[in-house]
Protein backbone atom coordinates (compact mmCIF):
# COMPACT_ATOMS: atom_id res chain seq x y z
CA UNK A 1 0.00 0.00 0.00
CA UNK A 2 1.35 3.35 -1.17
CA UNK A 3 2.60 5.90 2.20
CA UNK A 4 4.36 8.82 2.16
CA UNK A 5 5.69 8.02 5.90
CA UNK A 6 6.75 9.94 8.21
CA UNK A 7 5.80 11.09 9.77
CA UNK A 8 5.09 12.31 8.15
CA UNK A 9 4.35 13.27 5.35
CA UNK A 10 3.60 12.43 3.72
CA UNK A 11 1.73 13.94 3.38
CA UNK A 12 4.87 13.64 1.48
CA UNK A 13 4.65 13.46 -2.13
CA UNK A 14 1.22 11.89 -0.25
CA UNK A 15 2.08 14.40 2.29
CA UNK A 16 2.32 17.54 -0.25
CA UNK A 17 5.72 18.68 1.52
CA UNK A 18 6.68 20.12 4.98
CA UNK A 19 4.67 22.58 6.90
CA UNK A 20 7.33 25.33 7.10
CA UNK A 21 7.91 26.07 10.86
CA UNK A 22 10.78 28.15 11.65
CA UNK A 23 9.21 29.33 15.26
CA UNK A 24 10.56 26.70 17.98
CA UNK A 25 14.36 26.01 18.42
CA UNK A 26 16.60 22.83 18.08
CA UNK A 27 15.12 20.23 20.51
CA UNK A 28 18.36 18.27 22.57
CA UNK A 29 18.93 15.31 21.15
CA UNK A 30 18.13 12.31 24.12
CA UNK A 31 19.98 9.24 24.57
CA UNK A 32 18.52 6.49 22.57
CA UNK A 33 15.83 4.20 24.15
CA UNK A 34 16.32 0.51 24.31
CA UNK A 35 14.75 -1.09 21.23
CA UNK A 36 12.58 -3.82 22.71
CA UNK A 37 11.42 -5.19 26.41
CA UNK A 38 14.02 -7.77 26.07
CA UNK A 39 16.86 -5.40 26.65
CA UNK A 40 15.41 -4.07 30.07
CA UNK A 41 17.22 -6.09 32.64
CA UNK A 42 14.68 -8.86 34.23
CA UNK A 43 12.15 -7.73 36.36
CA UNK A 44 11.05 -9.88 39.43
CA UNK A 45 7.66 -9.98 39.64
CA UNK A 46 6.60 -12.04 35.88
CA UNK A 47 3.36 -10.69 35.04
CA UNK A 48 5.19 -6.65 35.27
CA UNK A 49 7.17 -7.54 32.47
CA UNK A 50 4.83 -8.25 30.32
CA UNK A 51 2.77 -5.31 31.26
CA UNK A 52 5.53 -3.06 30.12
CA UNK A 53 6.32 -5.56 27.03
CA UNK A 54 2.44 -4.55 26.40
CA UNK A 55 2.85 -0.72 26.72
CA UNK A 56 5.60 -0.43 24.78
CA UNK A 57 3.94 -2.27 21.88
CA UNK A 58 1.46 -0.11 22.21
CA UNK A 59 3.54 3.16 22.05
CA UNK A 60 5.23 2.20 19.15
CA UNK A 61 1.55 1.30 17.47
CA UNK A 62 0.45 4.81 18.48
CA UNK A 63 4.20 6.42 16.90
CA UNK A 64 3.00 5.01 13.90
CA UNK A 65 -0.93 5.05 13.42
CA UNK A 66 -0.15 8.70 14.49
CA UNK A 67 2.42 9.38 11.37
CA UNK A 68 0.11 7.34 8.80
CA UNK A 69 -2.70 9.53 10.19
CA UNK A 70 -0.61 12.91 9.57
CA UNK A 71 -0.61 12.42 5.89
CA UNK A 72 -3.25 14.82 5.31
CA UNK A 73 -3.09 16.45 8.07
CA UNK A 74 -6.80 16.12 9.49
CA UNK A 75 -7.11 16.03 13.00
CA UNK A 76 -6.67 13.15 14.67
CA UNK A 77 -9.48 11.92 16.73
CA UNK A 78 -8.46 10.53 20.31
CA UNK A 79 -10.82 8.03 20.08
CA UNK A 80 -9.04 6.65 16.59
CA UNK A 81 -5.50 6.18 18.49
CA UNK A 82 -7.32 4.15 21.39
CA UNK A 83 -9.39 2.28 18.90
CA UNK A 84 -6.23 1.68 16.88
CA UNK A 85 -2.99 1.79 18.71
CA UNK A 86 -4.20 0.66 22.12
CA UNK A 87 -7.21 -2.36 21.72
CA UNK A 88 -9.78 0.37 22.64
CA UNK A 89 -8.01 0.34 26.35
CA UNK A 90 -8.41 4.19 26.90
CA UNK A 91 -6.84 3.96 30.74
CA UNK A 92 -3.31 3.57 29.10
CA UNK A 93 -4.09 6.48 26.93
CA UNK A 94 -2.40 9.42 29.27
CA UNK A 95 1.09 7.10 29.72
CA UNK A 96 1.53 5.97 26.16
CA UNK A 97 0.91 9.29 24.42
CA UNK A 98 3.46 11.19 27.25
CA UNK A 99 6.13 8.28 25.68
CA UNK A 100 4.77 8.31 22.10
CA UNK A 101 5.59 12.21 22.18
CA UNK A 102 8.56 11.67 23.23
CA UNK A 103 9.76 9.49 20.44
CA UNK A 104 8.06 11.32 17.65
CA UNK A 105 10.48 14.31 19.14
CA UNK A 106 13.57 12.89 19.29
CA UNK A 107 13.58 10.72 16.27
CA UNK A 108 11.64 12.64 13.69
CA UNK A 109 11.32 16.31 15.56
CA UNK A 110 7.62 16.19 15.36
CA UNK A 111 5.51 18.23 18.00
CA UNK A 112 1.93 16.41 18.66
CA UNK A 113 -0.17 18.96 19.87
CA UNK A 114 -3.51 18.39 21.34
CA UNK A 115 -6.41 20.71 20.57
CA UNK A 116 -9.99 20.97 20.88
CA UNK A 117 -9.95 20.04 24.20
CA UNK A 118 -8.12 16.72 24.46
CA UNK A 119 -9.94 15.20 21.64
CA UNK A 120 -7.91 15.87 18.60
CA UNK A 121 -4.35 16.38 17.75
CA UNK A 122 -2.03 17.37 14.83
CA UNK A 123 1.29 16.61 14.36
CA UNK A 124 3.64 19.90 13.33
CA UNK A 125 7.55 20.15 12.85
CA UNK A 126 9.66 21.68 15.06
CA UNK A 127 12.49 21.45 11.91
CA UNK A 128 12.41 23.07 8.55
CA UNK A 129 13.61 20.34 6.10
CA UNK A 130 13.24 22.46 2.82
CA UNK A 131 12.59 25.02 1.51
CA UNK A 132 9.16 26.39 -0.47
CA UNK A 133 11.00 25.54 -3.76
CA UNK A 134 10.79 21.57 -2.84
CA UNK A 135 7.05 21.25 -2.75
CA UNK A 136 4.98 20.81 -5.85
CA UNK A 137 3.54 22.89 -7.70
CA UNK A 138 -0.13 22.10 -6.61
CA UNK A 139 1.05 22.62 -2.92
CA UNK A 140 3.12 25.76 -3.12
CA UNK A 141 -0.43 27.33 -5.13
CA UNK A 142 -2.75 26.50 -1.87
CA UNK A 143 0.16 27.56 0.37
CA UNK A 144 -0.64 31.14 -1.59
CA UNK A 145 -3.80 31.07 -0.96
CA UNK A 146 -3.71 29.75 2.64
CA UNK A 147 -1.10 33.18 3.43
CA UNK A 148 -3.61 35.05 1.82
CA UNK A 149 -6.70 34.28 3.80
CA UNK A 150 -4.28 34.07 7.04
CA UNK A 151 -2.21 37.26 6.73
CA UNK A 152 -5.96 39.05 6.10
CA UNK A 153 -7.34 37.42 9.28
CA UNK A 154 -4.00 38.70 10.58
CA UNK A 155 -4.28 42.45 9.80
CA UNK A 156 -7.90 42.08 11.04
CA UNK A 157 -6.59 41.07 14.11
CA UNK A 158 -7.70 37.27 14.59
CA UNK A 159 -11.57 37.45 13.92
CA UNK A 160 -12.89 38.35 10.50
CA UNK A 161 -16.57 37.52 8.69
CA UNK A 162 -16.84 35.13 5.78
CA UNK A 163 -18.71 37.80 3.71
CA UNK A 164 -15.10 39.82 4.50
CA UNK A 165 -13.06 37.36 3.65
CA UNK A 166 -14.71 36.87 -0.04
CA UNK A 167 -14.67 40.52 -0.13
CA UNK A 168 -11.50 40.83 -0.05
CA UNK A 169 -9.88 38.08 -2.16
CA UNK A 170 -12.88 39.74 -4.61
CA UNK A 171 -10.15 42.60 -5.02
CA UNK A 172 -7.42 40.43 -5.62
CA UNK A 173 -9.69 39.04 -8.33
CA UNK A 174 -10.33 35.54 -6.54
CA UNK A 175 -13.71 34.36 -6.78
CA UNK A 176 -15.42 31.88 -4.21
CA UNK A 177 -17.04 30.75 -7.41
CA UNK A 178 -16.26 28.05 -9.77
CA UNK A 179 -12.38 27.33 -10.13
CA UNK A 180 -9.80 30.05 -10.31
CA UNK A 181 -7.50 29.24 -12.65
CA UNK A 182 -4.37 29.63 -10.44
CA UNK A 183 -5.98 28.18 -6.61
CA UNK A 184 -8.31 26.02 -8.27
CA UNK A 185 -11.61 25.53 -6.22
CA UNK A 186 -10.88 28.17 -3.88
CA UNK A 187 -14.37 27.92 -1.66
CA UNK A 188 -14.09 23.98 -1.06
CA UNK A 189 -10.38 25.18 -0.01
CA UNK A 190 -11.35 27.77 2.46
CA UNK A 191 -14.62 26.39 3.63
CA UNK A 192 -13.73 22.71 4.33
CA UNK A 193 -9.75 21.57 3.20
CA UNK A 194 -8.03 24.57 5.28
CA UNK A 195 -10.72 23.65 8.08
CA UNK A 196 -10.00 20.28 8.38
CA UNK A 197 -6.39 20.44 8.13
CA UNK A 198 -6.89 23.14 11.38
CA UNK A 199 -5.45 26.03 9.43
CA UNK A 200 -8.21 27.80 9.81
CA UNK A 201 -11.36 27.73 12.50
CA UNK A 202 -14.85 28.55 10.97
CA UNK A 203 -17.38 29.29 13.60
CA UNK A 204 -20.78 29.82 13.22
CA UNK A 205 -22.84 33.12 14.56
CA UNK A 206 -26.33 33.54 14.68
CA UNK A 207 -26.32 36.98 14.26
CA UNK A 208 -29.89 38.61 15.91
CA UNK A 209 -32.39 39.34 13.31
CA UNK A 210 -30.68 37.77 10.05
CA UNK A 211 -32.19 34.63 8.67
CA UNK A 212 -29.34 32.79 7.92
CA UNK A 213 -26.42 31.94 10.33
CA UNK A 214 -22.78 33.92 9.29
CA UNK A 215 -19.70 32.45 9.92
CA UNK A 216 -16.34 33.64 11.01
CA UNK A 217 -12.72 32.36 10.43
CA UNK A 218 -9.47 32.61 12.65
CA UNK A 219 -6.24 31.03 12.93
CA UNK A 220 -6.80 27.04 13.81
CA UNK A 221 -4.06 25.25 15.74
CA UNK A 222 -2.09 24.34 12.72
CA UNK A 223 -1.16 27.62 11.52
CA UNK A 224 -0.24 29.16 14.58
CA UNK A 225 2.53 25.57 15.07
CA UNK A 226 3.58 25.58 11.52
CA UNK A 227 3.83 29.72 10.59
CA UNK A 228 5.21 32.48 11.99
CA UNK A 229 3.27 35.84 12.36
CA UNK A 230 6.49 37.32 11.24
CA UNK A 231 6.35 35.93 8.19
CA UNK A 232 2.51 36.55 7.38
CA UNK A 233 2.92 40.08 8.39
CA UNK A 234 5.75 40.69 5.65
CA UNK A 235 4.13 38.81 3.16
CA UNK A 236 1.33 41.01 3.66
CA UNK A 237 3.55 43.77 4.10
CA UNK A 238 4.82 42.97 0.37
CA UNK A 239 1.34 43.26 -0.94
CA UNK A 240 0.44 46.36 0.42
CA UNK A 241 3.90 47.88 0.10
CA UNK A 242 4.32 49.38 3.34
CA UNK A 243 6.79 48.51 5.66
CA UNK A 244 5.12 46.04 8.97
CA UNK A 245 6.05 49.19 11.43
CA UNK A 246 3.23 50.64 10.06
CA UNK A 247 0.75 48.31 11.04
CA UNK A 248 1.40 48.77 14.85
CA UNK A 249 -0.64 46.31 16.42
CA UNK A 250 0.17 43.08 13.90
CA UNK A 251 3.84 44.43 13.80
CA UNK A 252 3.58 44.19 18.28
CA UNK A 253 2.13 41.02 18.10
CA UNK A 254 4.52 39.12 15.47
CA UNK A 255 7.72 40.83 17.30
CA UNK A 256 6.57 39.75 21.08
CA UNK A 257 6.38 42.96 21.97
CA UNK A 258 2.70 42.86 23.30
CA UNK A 259 3.26 41.49 26.35
CA UNK A 260 5.58 43.72 27.79
CA UNK A 261 2.94 46.80 27.19
CA UNK A 262 0.02 44.29 29.23
CA UNK A 263 2.27 43.59 32.04
CA UNK A 264 3.04 47.55 32.80
CA UNK A 265 -0.75 48.31 32.16
CA UNK A 266 -1.62 45.87 35.15
CA UNK A 267 0.75 47.30 37.13
CA UNK A 268 0.18 50.90 36.93
CA UNK A 269 -3.69 49.73 37.76
CA UNK A 270 -2.50 48.01 41.40
CA UNK A 271 -0.28 50.70 42.32
CA UNK A 272 -3.56 53.33 42.02
CA UNK B 1 37.70 4.49 18.01
CA UNK B 2 35.30 7.30 16.57
CA UNK B 3 32.89 8.03 18.76
CA UNK B 4 29.58 7.84 17.41
CA UNK B 5 27.76 10.71 15.64
CA UNK B 6 25.57 12.86 18.21
CA UNK B 7 21.65 12.62 17.22
CA UNK B 8 20.23 15.86 16.31
CA UNK B 9 18.36 18.26 14.05
CA UNK B 10 20.25 17.73 11.27
CA UNK B 11 19.07 13.81 11.36
CA UNK B 12 15.35 15.09 12.61
CA UNK B 13 15.36 17.04 9.25
CA UNK B 14 16.74 14.58 6.72
CA UNK B 15 14.26 11.97 8.16
CA UNK B 16 11.40 14.07 7.27
CA UNK B 17 13.06 15.48 4.24
CA UNK B 18 13.37 12.02 2.87
CA UNK B 19 9.86 10.78 4.47
CA UNK B 20 8.20 13.74 3.01
CA UNK B 21 9.33 12.47 -0.53
CA UNK B 22 8.98 8.74 -0.37
CA UNK B 23 12.53 8.73 -2.26
CA UNK B 24 15.06 11.15 -3.31
CA UNK B 25 17.80 10.91 -5.53
CA UNK B 26 21.34 10.65 -4.19
CA UNK B 27 21.54 14.17 -5.57
CA UNK B 28 18.51 15.51 -4.18
CA UNK B 29 19.62 13.67 -1.13
CA UNK B 30 23.00 15.97 -0.77
CA UNK B 31 21.05 19.30 -1.71
CA UNK B 32 18.68 18.78 1.09
CA UNK B 33 21.17 18.02 3.59
CA UNK B 34 23.62 20.81 2.42
CA UNK B 35 20.85 22.75 3.50
CA UNK B 36 19.88 21.23 6.63
CA UNK B 37 23.45 21.35 7.56
CA UNK B 38 23.53 24.79 6.95
CA UNK B 39 20.56 25.61 9.15
CA UNK B 40 20.96 23.19 11.95
CA UNK B 41 24.68 22.05 12.01
CA UNK B 42 26.87 23.53 14.86
CA UNK B 43 29.70 24.26 13.25
CA UNK B 44 31.20 25.33 10.03
CA UNK B 45 31.80 22.16 7.93
CA UNK B 46 30.27 21.47 4.91
CA UNK B 47 28.85 17.83 4.41
CA UNK B 48 30.67 15.78 1.54
CA UNK B 49 28.12 12.92 -0.45
CA UNK B 50 30.24 10.58 1.33
CA UNK B 51 28.70 11.70 4.58
CA UNK B 52 24.87 10.59 4.01
CA UNK B 53 25.05 7.31 4.59
CA UNK B 54 26.30 7.54 8.34
CA UNK B 55 23.21 10.16 8.67
CA UNK B 56 21.26 7.35 7.17
CA UNK B 57 22.97 4.86 9.63
CA UNK B 58 22.14 6.66 12.65
CA UNK B 59 18.21 7.84 11.66
CA UNK B 60 17.79 4.10 10.91
CA UNK B 61 19.35 3.02 14.61
CA UNK B 62 16.55 5.19 15.58
CA UNK B 63 13.68 3.72 12.49
CA UNK B 64 13.80 0.43 13.35
CA UNK B 65 11.96 0.25 16.30
CA UNK B 66 8.85 1.21 14.01
CA UNK B 67 10.15 -1.19 11.14
CA UNK B 68 11.20 1.71 8.92
CA UNK B 69 14.06 1.90 7.26
CA UNK B 70 16.39 4.39 4.76
CA UNK B 71 16.99 2.03 1.99
CA UNK B 72 19.78 2.60 -0.65
CA UNK B 73 18.43 1.48 -4.00
CA UNK B 74 21.03 1.11 -6.69
CA UNK B 75 18.53 1.67 -9.57
CA UNK B 76 20.11 -0.20 -12.34
CA UNK B 77 17.91 0.87 -15.39
CA UNK B 78 18.53 4.60 -14.64
CA UNK B 79 22.24 3.90 -13.37
CA UNK B 80 20.77 6.35 -10.83
CA UNK B 81 21.14 5.71 -6.87
CA UNK B 82 18.34 6.41 -4.52
CA UNK B 83 17.50 6.76 -0.66
CA UNK B 84 14.08 5.25 -0.17
CA UNK B 85 11.84 5.82 3.24
CA UNK B 86 10.42 2.03 3.50
CA UNK B 87 8.15 0.34 5.71
CA UNK B 88 9.45 -2.87 6.38
CA UNK B 89 5.96 -4.87 7.32
CA UNK B 90 2.61 -4.77 6.58
CA UNK B 91 0.27 -5.90 9.62
CA UNK B 92 -2.86 -4.31 10.36
CA UNK B 93 -1.60 -1.50 12.31
CA UNK B 94 0.30 -0.50 9.94
CA UNK B 95 -2.44 -0.34 7.04
CA UNK B 96 -4.09 2.05 8.55
CA UNK B 97 -4.55 5.25 7.08
CA UNK B 98 -6.66 8.05 5.57
CA UNK B 99 -5.08 9.12 2.38
CA UNK B 100 -6.13 6.44 -0.28
CA UNK B 101 -9.48 5.21 -0.82
CA UNK B 102 -9.56 1.55 -0.61
CA UNK B 103 -10.24 1.78 -4.99
CA UNK B 104 -6.99 3.41 -4.70
CA UNK B 105 -4.86 0.84 -2.96
CA UNK B 106 -6.51 -1.45 -5.24
CA UNK B 107 -5.57 0.06 -8.43
CA UNK B 108 -2.36 0.05 -6.83
CA UNK B 109 -1.90 -3.64 -6.22
CA UNK B 110 -3.23 -4.36 -9.44
CA UNK B 111 -0.38 -2.61 -11.00
CA UNK B 112 1.88 -4.08 -9.35
CA UNK B 113 0.46 -7.32 -10.82
CA UNK B 114 0.08 -6.63 -13.88
CA UNK B 115 3.72 -5.39 -13.89
CA UNK B 116 5.00 -8.04 -12.19
CA UNK B 117 3.03 -10.92 -14.47
CA UNK B 118 4.25 -9.25 -17.89
CA UNK B 119 7.49 -9.98 -19.80
CA UNK B 120 10.14 -7.89 -18.09
CA UNK B 121 8.12 -6.54 -15.62
CA UNK B 122 7.39 -3.37 -17.91
CA UNK B 123 3.79 -1.86 -19.28
CA UNK B 124 2.27 0.30 -21.48
CA UNK B 125 0.87 3.73 -19.62
CA UNK B 126 -2.97 2.65 -21.22
CA UNK B 127 -2.32 -0.53 -19.83
CA UNK B 128 -2.65 0.85 -16.17
CA UNK B 129 -5.14 2.97 -17.02
CA UNK B 130 -7.18 0.22 -18.14
CA UNK B 131 -7.09 -1.48 -14.79
CA UNK B 132 -9.65 0.89 -13.14
CA UNK B 133 -11.81 -1.29 -14.98
CA UNK B 134 -11.20 -4.35 -12.27
CA UNK B 135 -11.98 -2.62 -9.77
CA UNK B 136 -15.28 -3.39 -7.78
CA UNK B 137 -16.94 -1.09 -5.71
CA UNK B 138 -16.45 2.17 -6.19
CA UNK B 139 -15.17 3.28 -9.38
CA UNK B 140 -12.14 5.05 -10.03
CA UNK B 141 -12.08 7.38 -13.37
CA UNK B 142 -9.41 7.39 -15.49
CA UNK B 143 -8.18 10.75 -14.70
CA UNK B 144 -8.05 10.07 -10.94
CA UNK B 145 -6.06 7.20 -11.94
CA UNK B 146 -3.77 9.68 -14.14
CA UNK B 147 -3.24 11.56 -11.10
CA UNK B 148 -2.32 8.48 -8.58
CA UNK B 149 0.20 6.99 -10.95
CA UNK B 150 1.67 10.85 -11.44
CA UNK B 151 2.22 11.17 -7.50
CA UNK B 152 3.29 7.69 -7.44
CA UNK B 153 5.43 8.20 -9.99
CA UNK B 154 6.98 11.19 -7.76
CA UNK B 155 6.97 8.84 -4.99
CA UNK B 156 9.56 6.46 -6.22
CA UNK B 157 7.13 3.83 -6.98
CA UNK B 158 7.28 3.76 -10.87
CA UNK B 159 9.84 4.80 -12.84
CA UNK B 160 8.80 6.00 -16.88
CA UNK B 161 11.63 4.80 -18.99
CA UNK B 162 11.10 4.73 -22.94
CA UNK B 163 7.50 5.12 -22.76
CA UNK B 164 6.68 2.12 -20.41
CA UNK B 165 6.49 2.16 -16.86
CA UNK B 166 8.68 0.19 -14.79
CA UNK B 167 9.34 -0.48 -10.87
CA UNK B 168 10.53 2.29 -9.38
CA UNK B 169 13.10 2.38 -6.21
CA UNK B 170 10.04 2.61 -3.59
CA UNK B 171 8.71 -1.01 -4.78
CA UNK B 172 12.11 -2.15 -4.89
CA UNK B 173 12.59 -1.47 -1.37
CA UNK B 174 9.32 -1.44 0.00
CA UNK B 175 7.37 -4.49 -2.02
CA UNK B 176 10.15 -7.02 -2.90
CA UNK B 177 9.28 -9.76 -0.20
CA UNK B 178 5.59 -8.59 -1.50
CA UNK B 179 6.37 -9.47 -4.63
CA UNK B 180 8.44 -12.58 -4.30
CA UNK B 181 5.41 -14.00 -2.27
CA UNK B 182 2.92 -13.24 -4.29
CA UNK B 183 4.46 -14.20 -7.41
CA UNK B 184 7.28 -16.37 -7.25
CA UNK B 185 6.88 -17.88 -11.02
CA UNK B 186 8.14 -14.77 -12.51
CA UNK B 187 10.06 -12.63 -9.97
CA UNK B 188 13.90 -13.55 -10.26
CA UNK B 189 16.57 -14.10 -7.60
CA UNK B 190 20.28 -13.54 -8.95
CA UNK B 191 22.12 -16.18 -7.77
CA UNK B 192 25.33 -14.40 -8.05
CA UNK B 193 23.99 -12.17 -4.34
CA UNK B 194 21.08 -13.83 -3.31
CA UNK B 195 18.81 -10.43 -4.37
CA UNK B 196 16.13 -10.18 -6.23
CA UNK B 197 16.55 -8.83 -9.53
CA UNK B 198 13.91 -6.42 -11.12
CA UNK B 199 15.41 -5.64 -14.23
CA UNK B 200 18.90 -7.33 -15.20
CA UNK B 201 20.90 -8.97 -17.53
CA UNK B 202 19.52 -12.55 -18.81
CA UNK B 203 21.52 -15.14 -20.18
CA UNK B 204 20.49 -15.78 -24.20
CA UNK B 205 21.17 -19.44 -23.36
CA UNK B 206 19.18 -19.86 -19.87
CA UNK B 207 16.25 -18.34 -18.19
CA UNK B 208 18.93 -17.10 -15.72
CA UNK B 209 19.04 -13.14 -14.86
CA UNK B 210 21.72 -11.42 -12.60
CA UNK B 211 22.02 -7.65 -11.29
CA UNK B 212 24.43 -5.62 -13.80
CA UNK B 213 26.74 -5.01 -11.18
CA UNK B 214 26.88 -8.48 -10.34
CA UNK B 215 27.71 -9.84 -13.83
CA UNK B 216 30.60 -7.31 -14.31
CA UNK B 217 32.81 -7.95 -11.20
CA UNK B 218 31.48 -11.81 -11.96
CA UNK B 219 32.97 -11.61 -15.67
CA UNK B 220 36.61 -10.14 -14.68
CA UNK B 221 37.53 -13.79 -13.31
CA UNK B 222 35.18 -15.85 -15.47
CA UNK B 223 33.22 -16.02 -18.90
CA UNK B 224 30.56 -18.70 -18.41
CA UNK B 225 27.12 -17.80 -17.18
CA UNK B 226 26.62 -18.98 -13.34
CA UNK B 227 23.33 -20.58 -14.25
CA UNK B 228 24.03 -22.69 -17.36
CA UNK B 229 27.65 -23.00 -17.40
CA UNK B 230 27.48 -21.87 -21.35
CA UNK B 231 29.87 -18.94 -22.67
CA UNK B 232 28.08 -16.01 -21.48
CA UNK B 233 27.18 -13.68 -24.49
CA UNK B 234 24.86 -10.88 -23.39
CA UNK B 235 26.76 -7.64 -23.29
CA UNK B 236 26.47 -6.05 -19.63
Amino acid sequence: MPRSSGTLSQTSAARGGPGPCNRAGPSQSQPARPTGASQKPPQENGSSSSVDVELDHMVINLVKTVLNLSVNKHLIKKADLVKNALGGNGRLFAKVIEQAKEELADVFGYKLVETERNKSFILVSTVTCGSVMDMSEDYRRKYTLLYLVLGYIYMKNGDVSEQGLWDFLAKLNISDEGEHSFFGDVRKLITETFVKQAYLVRTKQVVEGMNDDRFFYGWGARAEHELSKKDILESICKLMGKPSICYITQHAAAYGLNDDDEGDDSMDVTQN
Amino acid sequence: MPTAMPYTDVHRAFAQAIAHHGTMSAKQAYKALLAIYAKYHDGEEIPSEDDIPEVVASINGKLYRYDQKICFVHYEPADTDFYVFCNLVESQIDRIQNYYSESETTLFRLVLREMATSEEHKLKPIMCLNLTGEIQGKQLSKVRAEQLLDQWEKMGYFVQLGGMWHFGPKVIGEFDRYLTTNYPEQMRMCKLCKESVFYGVRCDKCPESFHRDCMKKYLRRLTNCPGCKNLWSTPV
